[in-house]
């Protein structure tokens, strides 16, 4: 063989080798933290209580409700055990399955999880009482950030954050602050140790007293937690559960006759968020759209116009990820919602008929097009309840009264995508809920 | 020939006394005697008066003792001539010694000794010793008698064949130790006639004939313990202070040394002589009290005649020089193990030699000292290499959750390995790393020389062959089969190319060799198997000699069966597409030097510089297309095969482009600076070899799975639980799956040993881990310790970055365990829920003592969480899930095997041993032969 035809060979050998890629190395790319809107949102295999409250006073109902029948077992974490769960098998009704266990621990406040044995729901915790009547879904997902717009520290208020991590590590979380001062500092808002399977408390009015509007953005930098914030009166209370930041919210329930409501917009990035907020009614005449920035990081207080009788809601889209709540306020009732980061065919509402006078529900069409919903309501004891089938005009609110007894969850099914909500009004007491879409 | 001589008349008065112990036939040399011309006063044989001699009709007197012989020769006689019964003489030899014996005054004078079969051939003409005595002929092995030695010299001692004495002074020194044997005799008489102020010389122009007493005869017991006394008897007592402990560390050294090399005698030998010694003591201190002094100054004069240093490390030296391959300038092997010339150190293979050793030792000098890392395919072999055999041959893969599947046959190489040195893990891990490179070397050398590249070149290209950049991707990828298999290739290369040997037992044994050292590549990287066929294609049509296309082509065939029974459970696509694929990217500065040698070689050179270039090329180019063929869909398997056939690639342009200067005329003045650019690039090569000697892990990353040792210390009673390791590919130990999300993991036993580190085709409970692995990734699972422990995980374990990892932050019932990492990042996380291999119906965990599980008897059935197969037992099995529940009989469960497999594997060991018999019992045959 010649030295040429050895080199011409060896050299197209060589050259093929070369432009032979490199193949892909296979390992997924680390989630980058910041691109994290939303994970998932909607019923789960389980969800997270960081809150009830039980005493002589006040009663706490905790509302499973499922799809399909499930078991349902609810675990106590306290003193760093997970307790032994006590289980349920929700009753299975045409629309899904519903159970109630009512003070499970009778005095304080306690953390649970709940977990749905083969089956995925959700879980919505209701308190009624003298003084409170305050509720809101359980989290069924985690987040890497977690924001709790809509709290205040003026005289008369008591603003506290409630980290629970029931989970098997510790977990170390940053506080940020967002005031109407800015960026809050302080030390004791940093580097917050919360051991596995214990609930810490921390006491925002002692840290920044006399704000009007503040924000948390709670931040884990080592393991995770489920934060909620409550805010006490001496009249009334309102609790609502962190959301991880997203690019747009539905309110069902935005406000409603005889609140003052507030629209609290927080941007925990650097760069600014320019968003844009519009108004929906039953009367389908959604109004004047309007928008502002929320410069970074920080948060923007929008006062919403006294609403007709039948309450509003509203959409909120942003061009970057933001957290949003909905604070509503009277003499002597105060509510707050986080916004619902997505709409759906179908959810579960667990809890409006905890407090016993009636509730009304709230159906949100933001599309363009009419949507037919069917809604039933779920009654923990067995009993067939209330269907109905209403239209939901396009860019439109619906709102529908719900039994004063044996509403102890709904399920609504409609033909295109909606946002559900309810709010319920007893003794000057207001509370907000929402519930999860099922798919 | 035998010189007339002039003796007068009245010349000195000689009697022959035969000597040689108890022989009975006495006649031959008493023939001989009698047909001396040189008149004798009397003829005396030295016996027992309990043997009855035959003389033939020969007339002799007969002595009980050497001192009855010197009593009976009286003052009137002059010389004695010793004779031993075994020799014969030419008629002149004694006239020759006593001639000599006056003309230089000597005191003790020797004969040349011939070969009685051969008389051409020189046995003995005198010689010397080192300073233990051990003797030096200073002939080359077979080396005929062309008078070339024939001129009186004083020398060290002379053999006792024909030796002609000073009666007076023989008499002084109250005759020959009849203790000692044959060599250490005539080195007695001689050192103690030398320490009295005689003179040794030996006298060529005597020639005696004896029988050829063999290479070895050096090394019996009998002269080594005859060495020792001889010291005691003439050395001072300053001398005996660093010889003797010196002889003592030296004989144990050769005696190892020997046995290495199938002398099994060697260390009982060694042990036998210092006993007798011990034994003998007290005859050694009256002898040497008795012993005359009036002249004795010091033992000064003995080391007159003594070459330097050992004559036997000189030996063992030039052995391992030839075991490395470059100390062999000969073509035939055997003619240069023992060449102990006192120009031995000088010698540029021998250079090589030892640079290759030291070379070795540098660059696998951490792993020497501490130890091999635990990283890649590195990991620690089995504790019982006996049940690892058990376990290739037809037992259960521990891989992943288990199967019946046949293991590599890596697996099975290293366990033999392993058994062989004593079941000694860590020991036989360090050996057959640094084994195979040094084999790797000394291989390469050898392999070009048969392809006739000079020392030099062979040796740069044996450093560029174990150190050059496709090993160290190998050993960067910690692709120890890789590294283990570059001990076998170039070997077979050798054979390929060597010239056919004459005579069918030596063809049987080269092919045995070719065989046997394919076999070993291939048992690491199997498609090295191939390699052989295809080197001797690539060399029959560059040298135009078809004989290698056939030898490489048997070569590969012979290796197969080595495979068994792994290659018979594996179809062609699952062999070429299986595992994850290494490729082979290298720095871009790395091929410059490569490209230019190999084309300024080919360009510039003649002869067969030419062709090792070409041949390199060749094979580099397709085996650089194989090494990064991944995106093609090849597997682990063919790309680090391709690797392997680049580095020797490499190697062979190395070693054409160095020696292309060589081969060039002075005119040729272009070509040559051709050449020297290809010198040059060549060299650069090699300078690549060095960077991998500062860290001495032959480029081994440093430990990252030390700290799974976690797993055994926190340990229950019934030993370790199985670990879910996760993380980057690259950070897990072994062969890993991945998730849908490209999420790197497998299991591995609570204690990582290298059976695990292949994993077998994933069985139903494989299947089920990994939607279990997605369901927990997905964030479904608050408790994915409750789903992991029903695989018997107790432990998770992140080497790195994972999706996988971030789930751990929000789950209830694994624990972290704060502070314990493995591998770079990541963390540890300990199972809440109970998680056992295998635990009975009334909850008892049972223990994994590989491949077997065993436990307390309690209960009825013991649950294995192994995949599910009808195979374990012995109580009667049934499937639960993907499973196994086996009743309980005994406190052992065990897979029963797959006799087909077992059959294989014992078919391969037998034709591995079959291998070595044919390749080891053709070259001792020879050997017997040439001697």
């Amino acid at each position: 063989m010649s030295r040429l035809v050895v080199t011409i060979l060896s050299g197209m050998l060589l050259a093929a080798g070369v432009m032979l890629p490199v193949p892909p190395a296979g390992d997924p790319v680390a989630a980058n933290v910041e691109a994290v809107e939303v994970e998932r949102f909607g019923i789960g295999p389980y969800a997270h209580c960081p809150w009830a409250l039980s005493d002589g006073m006040r009663s706490t109902a905790y509302i499973a409700v499922a799809p399909n029948p499930t078991g349902l077992g609810l675990s106590f974490v306290e003193n760093g055990e997970v307790g032994s769960p006590l289980t349920g098998d929700p009753v299975a009704g045409e629309a899904g399955a519903v159970a109630k266990i009512v003070n499970p621990r009778p005095v304080g406040v306690s953390s649970a999880f709940a977990e749905f044995y083969g089956g995925e729901g959700v879980v919505g915790v209701v308190a009624v009482g003298e003084d409170i009547l305050a509720g809101d879904v359980c989290p069924a997902v985690n987040s890497p950030t977690w924001h709790l717009p809509g709290g205040s520290t003026l005289d008369g208020e008591k603003l506290v954050l409630r980290l629970f991590n029931p989970f098997s590590a510790d977990a170390r979380v940053d506080l940020w602050a967002l005031s109407e001062l800015g960026t809050e500092a302080d030390d004791r808002l940093e580097a917050l140790t919360v051991p596995a399977r214990r609930t810490r408390i921390v006491m925002i009015k002692e840290i920044l007293d006399g704000r009007e509007s503040l924000a948390i953005i709670v931040r884990p930098s080592a393991g995770s937690v489920i934060p909620t914030m409550s805010l006490e009166w001496d009249t009334d209370s309102a609790v609502w559960a962190g959301a991880a930041p997203s690019r747009g919210w539905e309110f069902p329930v935005a406000g409603v006759a005889g609140l003052d409501s507030t629209l609290v917009l927080t941007n925990e990035a650097s760069l600014p968020v320019n968003f844009l907020v519009e108004t929906f009614a039953e009367d389908a005449s959604p109004g004047t759209p309007f928008g502002g920035v929320i410069e970074g990081p920080g948060q923007v207080r929008i006062p919403l116009s006294e609403p007709a009788a039948s309450g509003i809601g509203l959409r909120v889209t942003g061009d970057g990820p933001f957290g949003a709540a909905v604070v509503g306020r009277s003499a002597t009732a105060v509510a707050v919602t986080p916004g619902l980061p997505t709409n759906g065919d179908a959810w579960l509402v667990p809890g409006p008929g905890a407090e016993g006078s009636g509730a009304r529900l709230h159906l949100l069409n933001t599309g363009v097009r009419e949507v037919l919903v069917s809604y039933t309501v779920l009654d923990s004891s067995g009993e067939s309840g209330l269907s109905d089938l209403v239209a939901v005009p396009p860019t439109s609110l619906r709102a529908v009264s719900l039994p004063v007894r044996g509403t102890d969850a709904v399920a609504v099914s409609g033909d295109g995508p909606l946002t559900v909500g309810w709010w319920a009004e007893a003794g000057g007491k207001v509370v907000f809920g929402g519930g999860l879409p099922r798919d | 020939m035998t010189s007339p001589t002039d003796v007068p008349p009245s010349g000195p008065r000689v009697i022959a006394v035969v000597i040689g112990g108890q022989a009975g036939e006495v006649s031959e040399v008493l023939q001989t005697i009698h047909a001396q011309a040189y008149e004798l006063e009397d003829v005396v044989v030295v016996a027992d008066a309990s043997r009855r001699l035959d003389g033939g009709g020969a007339p002799f007197k007969r002595v009980g003792s050497m001192g009855d012989a010197v009593a009976l020769a009286g003052d009137g006689v002059d010389y004695l001539w010793l004779v031993h019964n075994r020799t014969t003489a030419r008629p002149d030899a004694l006239e020759a010694l006593v001639s000599t014996a006056v003309q230089v005054d000597a005191s003790v004078v020797g004969s040349k000794v011939l070969d009685v079969a051969n008389p051409q051939q020189l046995l003995f003409v005198g010689g010397a010793t080192d300073v233990f005595g051990f003797p030096y002929t200073g002939l080359d092995h077979g080396e005929l008698d062309q008078e070339q030695f024939d001129v009186i010299r004083d020398v060290a001692y002379v053999e006792p064949a024909s030796i002609l004495v000073r009666r007076d002074l023989f008499g002084g020194l109250r005759g020959l130790d009849p203790k000692l044997p044959y060599i250490a005799t005539g080195l007695d008489l001689c050192q103690r006639a030398r320490v009295v102020g005689g003179r040794v010389v030996v006298a060529p122009t005597s020639e005696v004939f004896s029988r050829s007493l063999g290479d070895d005869r050096v090394h019996t017991w009998r002269e080594q313990a005859g060495r020792i006394r001889v010291m005691l008897k003439t050395y001072s007592f300053v001398t005996l202070q660093w010889t003797i402990p010196g002889l003592l560390m030296l004989g144990l050294l050769a005696g190892f040394y020997r046995t290495a090399r199938g002398s099994f005698g060697a260390i009982p030998d060694w042990a036998k002589a210092w006993l007798w010694n011990v034994r003998h003591l007290p005859s050694t201190l009256e002898a040497r009290r008795k012993a005359p002094r009036v002249s004795m100054a010091s033992d000064a004069e003995l080391f007159r005649f003594q070459v330097r240093g050992s004559v036997e490390l000189r030996a063992i030296a030039s052995g391992l020089a030839s075991l490395l391959g470059s100390g062999i300038d000969q073509d035939h092997e055997e003619e240069d193990v023992y060449d102990p010339s006192p120009a031995f150190w000088q010698r540029p293979a021998v250079i090589g030699a030892v640079s290759g050793a030291v070379f070795i030792l540098i660059l696998s000098r951490s792993i020497l000292v501490e130890g091999l890392p635990t990283v890649g395919f590195v990991l620690p072999l089995a504790d019982s290499a006996w049940n690892t055999l058990r376990a290739y041959a037809g037992g259960w893969h521990p891989g992943g959750l288990g199967s019946p599947e046949p293991m590599h046959p890596s697996i099975g190489a290293t366990a033999a390995v392993q058994l062989v040195l004593g079941n000694r893990a860590a020991l036989a891990a360090v050996v057959m790393t640094v084994g195979s490179a040094a084999s790797g070397l000394a291989g390469t050398v050898t392999f070009l020389r048969r392809c006739g590249a000079r020392p030099g070149a062979r040796f740069l290209s044996g450093a560029v062959f174990v150190a050059g950049f496709p090993m160290l991707f190998l050993a960067g990828a910690g692709y120890w089969p890789g590294m283990l298999a570059m001990g076998g290739l170039p070997w077979a290369l050798s054979g390929v190319v060597s010239p056919v040997p004459a005579g069918a037992v030596a063809r049987i044994g080269r092919l045995a060799r070719i065989g046997l050292a394919t076999g070993w590549s291939a048992m690491f990287v199997p498609l090295l198997a191939g390699v052989p066929i295809l080197f001797g294609l690539v060399w029959a049509v560059l040298e135009r000699k078809y004989r290698a296309f056939l030898m490489g082509g048997a070569g590969s065939l012979i290796a197969l069966p080595t495979l068994l029974p792994w290659l018979a459970t594996r179809d062609v696509a699952a062999v070429v597409t299986g595992g994850v694929p290494l490729h082979l990217d290298p720095s871009w500065w790395v091929w410059p030097p490569i490209v230019v040698a190999a084309l300024a070689s080919v360009s510039s050179g003649r002869g067969r510089p030419v062709t090792l270039t070409a041949a390199g090329m060749l094979l580099g180019a397709g085996g650089f297309v194989l090494a990064r063929s991944a995106d093609l869909g090849t597997g682990r398997e063919p790309t680090a095969a391709g690797i392997v056939v680049v580095a020797i690639a490499v190697a062979l342009i190395v070693a054409g482009a160095v020696d292309g200067v060589a081969m060039l005329d002075e005119a040729e003045a272009t070509r040559r600076l051709l050449a020297y650019v290809g010198v040059v690039a060549a060299l650069l090569v090699g300078v690549v070899t060095l960077l991998v000697l500062p860290a001495g892990r032959m480029g081994l990353p440093g430990d990252r799975f030390g700290t799974l040792e976690f797993a055994q210390g926190r340990a229950g009673s019934h030993g370790s639980d199985r670990i879910l390791m996760a993380g980057p590919g690259d950070t897990l130990p072994g062969e890993y799956r991945r998730l849908p999300d490209g999420t790197a993991y497998r299991t591995v036993g609570g204690t990582l040993d290298y059976p695990q580190a292949w994993l077998p085709e994933p069985l139903a409970g494989d299947v089920l881990l990994e939607e279990a692995l997605v369901s927990i990734g997905s964030d479904q699972e608050l408790r994915p310790g409750e789903k992991l422990a029903g695989f018997g995980i107790r432990w998770v374990v992140f080497t790195g970055s994972a999706n996988l990892a971030e789930e751990m932050s929000t789950q209830f019932d694994l624990r972290p365990l704060t502070g314990l990492f493995v591998g770079e990042s990541g963390g540890v996380w300990e199972n809440d829920a109970p998680a056992y291999r295998a635990v009975t119906d009334s909850g008892i965990p049972w223990s994994w003592v590989p491949p077997d599980y065993t436990g307390r008897r309690s209960g009825t059935t013991v649950r294995i969480s192994e995949n599910s197969d009808p195979r374990w037992g012995p109580g009667s099995w049934e499937e639960e899930g993907w499973a196994n529940r086996v009743a309980l009989e005994s406190g052992t469960v065990a897979f029963a095997g797959d006799s087909s497999h077992r059959f294989q594997a014992r078919l391969s060991g037998v034709w591995v041993l079959i291998l070595i018999g044919l390749a080891s019992g053709s070259r001792t045959g020879r050997r017997a032969g040439a001697a």
